[in-house]
């Protein structure tokens, strides 16, 4: 997928993230994180696994985390490059059935 | 009391759906924003799981807000726009106000602070730049996980406890919270529809309309219930409301001003239903109790009403429909099944019952009903169980009216043998004895009705 313009998605509530995409050259990632110490790397290696999935080659992206769970950041990340790359917001928010876990908001 | 499931029953949440809604709040934030560049609250439930939306939450959502606006009213911050909403996430409440942002957040931090139940309350305070006001801000620590006290941010990314152990936590606090505040007749209502809710969910239920089918009925499934239901509730609310309005009223008073209620109630049910009969006998039943439940807790004033208490004013307020009416019905007024049924039979049936304070509840379904919730045992397991038993001991004007009073005698016999088979083989009975009923088109609809005024009794005896 082929991010074309500058999109985000997610917000800043507690248990959210906010995901920011723009063109970039090769994989870019930036995070800030109220957990950043415990759970940084494992964000990372979520990020990076979404955005390989969606074959995201050249991408800048800006994580700001406030303790999101996996599959929202997940969600968030996947959200964000298929807005940056000229869907319709229908077919986003929509999204794959994720599965429930603990979430505290 | 361990009661979650009773409570933590409705529409499941998927996570694109929250996610969606999260980000439809901050672009509602941001509107409001726009038309009022001043300092902005919102507030919303925090509660974990997927059932967002259910009594409890909802009537400590509304007492909450309403504790927000006195309190900013005291502390003379005005309100300019005040917008609540509905949704299926939970509820949202916006206000506008023309307070300063930190001095706004440190009056409502003591609603958060204050009480146990303050744990689930998420009042955010934007500026007028749209950055929140965060605790850290204020001086104090992050929150505390609702489990374990730790950091709950950190608790929230491992899941350190179970949905279930976050569930019945937060089912507790609220009705910890609701226990200290007036029981309002809304919430009497919500109980009600509770109640109706949970009895036609309840599964498996020989010859009634249950998830795995509409029993031996042709013309109703469970969405017509809860169609009915819906439009059911505000008559509940009303029946509450009249209860608490008559609190000087002699019981036996009380039912003739009540009975217009009852009639519209009926008008309104069989319009959302096409002519259907789904709650009749509910109207009759568990409108005398939420009208009883009123007017014990208006003449406890301060104190809370026994539900011993409520059962029998419930008795003395049905007495008139049972005596009275009965024993002068010619037989050209006998319109129902119970009616033409006493006349022949002498059986009492529903209006017997509410004029003895319940008896069939009293005996054969509270207890096993509340010994089981109590035991944490599921409210399907549980009710099914406390209907069979109602089954086995009550002479059921509707499975007489369908069939014969022999047969459905037969049937009774039938299901008092189940009860005495060992656990394991009763489930299997169960479902063979719903085919068996289908079959002869018999429905214990009368006993259904009793178990969902055990349901509401059970709920009302969690908040008492």
């Amino acid at each position: 997928m082929e991010v074309k313009g500058t999109a985000m998605a997610g917000t800043l509530e507690s248990s959210d993230a906010q995901v920011t995409v723009e063109p970039g050259t090769g994989i870019e990632l930036s995070i800030e994180s109220s957990v950043i110490n415990q759970y940084g790397k494992a964000i990372r290696k979520t990020v990076l696994e979404t955005l390989e999935r969606l074959d995201a080659k050249n991408v800048k992206a800006t994580i700001v985390d406030k303790g999101a769970l996996d599959c929202t950041l997940k969600a968030r990340v996947e959200c964000a490059v298929y807005r940056a790359s000229g869907y319709s917001e229908d077919v986003i928010c929509a999204g794959e059935k994720l599965p429930w876990g603990g979430v505290i908001q | 009391m361990s009661a979650t499931n009773i409570w933590l029953t409705g529409h499941e949440v998927e996570l694109p759906e929250m996610l969606a809604g999260r980000e439809r709040r901050a672009a509602e934030q941001a509107a409001i924003r726009a038309k009022y560049p001043g300092t902005l609250v919102c507030f919303t439930l925090n509660i974990a799981g997927p059932v967002k939306v259910f009594p409890l939450a909802e009537e400590v959502f509304v007492q909450t807000t309403d504790r927000i606006q006195s309190a900013l009213w005291r502390h003379s911050i005005q309100i300019l726009e005040k917008r609540v909403e509905t949704w299926s996430w939970g509820w949202e409440a916006y206000l506008a106000v023309d307070g300063e942002a930190e001095a706004t957040k440190r009056i409502l931090l003591e609603l958060e602070e204050g009480e146990a139940a303050g744990r689930l309350f998420d009042i955010d305070v934007l500026r007028p730049d749209g950055t929140k006001v965060s605790r850290q801000d204020m001086g104090l620590p992050p929150r505390p996980c609702l489990v374990c006290g730790q950091e709950s941010a950190a608790c929230a990314r491992s899941r350190a406890h179970s949905v279930e152990e976050l569930q019945e936590k937060t089912a507790q606090l609220l009705m910890e919270s609701l226990r200290r505040e007036r029981l309002s007749s809304e919430m009497i209502g919500r109980l009600c529809r509770q109640a109706m809710l949970l009895e036609v969910y309840t599964t498996p239920k020989p010859g009634l309309v249950d998830r795995n089918n509409c029993g031996a009925h042709r013309d109703m499934d469970v969405a017509l219930f809860e169609k009915s239901t819906a439009v059911l509730e505000p008559f509940f609310v009303r029946y509450a409301a009249r209860g608490r309005e008559l609190y000087e009223e002699s019981p036996e008073e009380i039912l003739r001003c009540i009975r217009p209620i009852g009639i519209e109630a009926e008008e309104a049910m069989f319009a959302a239903t096409a002519g259907v009969n789904t709650h009749k006998g509910m109207i009759f039943s568990l409108g005398i109790l939420a009208t009883a439940t009123g007017y014990c807790l208006a003449r406890a004033g301060r104190q809370r009403p026994t539900l011993g208490g409520i059962l029998e004013t419930a008795a003395l307020i049905a007495a008139p429909a049972w005596k009275r009416d009965f024993e002068r019905m010619p037989e050209e007024a006998q319109r129902t099944a119970g009616e033409r049924q006493y006349a022949r039979y002498g059986i009492g049936g529903i209006r017997q019952e509410a004029a003895e304070g319940f008896p069939s509840v009293r005996n054969y379904s509270w207890p096993i009903l509340s010994q089981a919730l109590q035991a944490g045992i599921d409210y399907n397991q549980a009710g099914s169980l406390a209907l069979l038993n109602l089954i086995a001991h009550v002479t059921d004007t509707n499975m007489i009216a369908r069939s014969s009073r022999e047969e459905a005698a037969r049937l009774c016999g039938e299901v008092q043998k189940l009860l005495a088979a060992p656990e394991g083989v009763r489930e299997s009975q169960v479902l063979a004895l719903d085919q068996e009923f289908i079959r002869r088109n018999v429905s214990p609809g009368g006993c259904a009705d009793l178990l969902a005024l055990t349901y509401y009794l059970y709920e009302l005896a969690c908040l008492l």
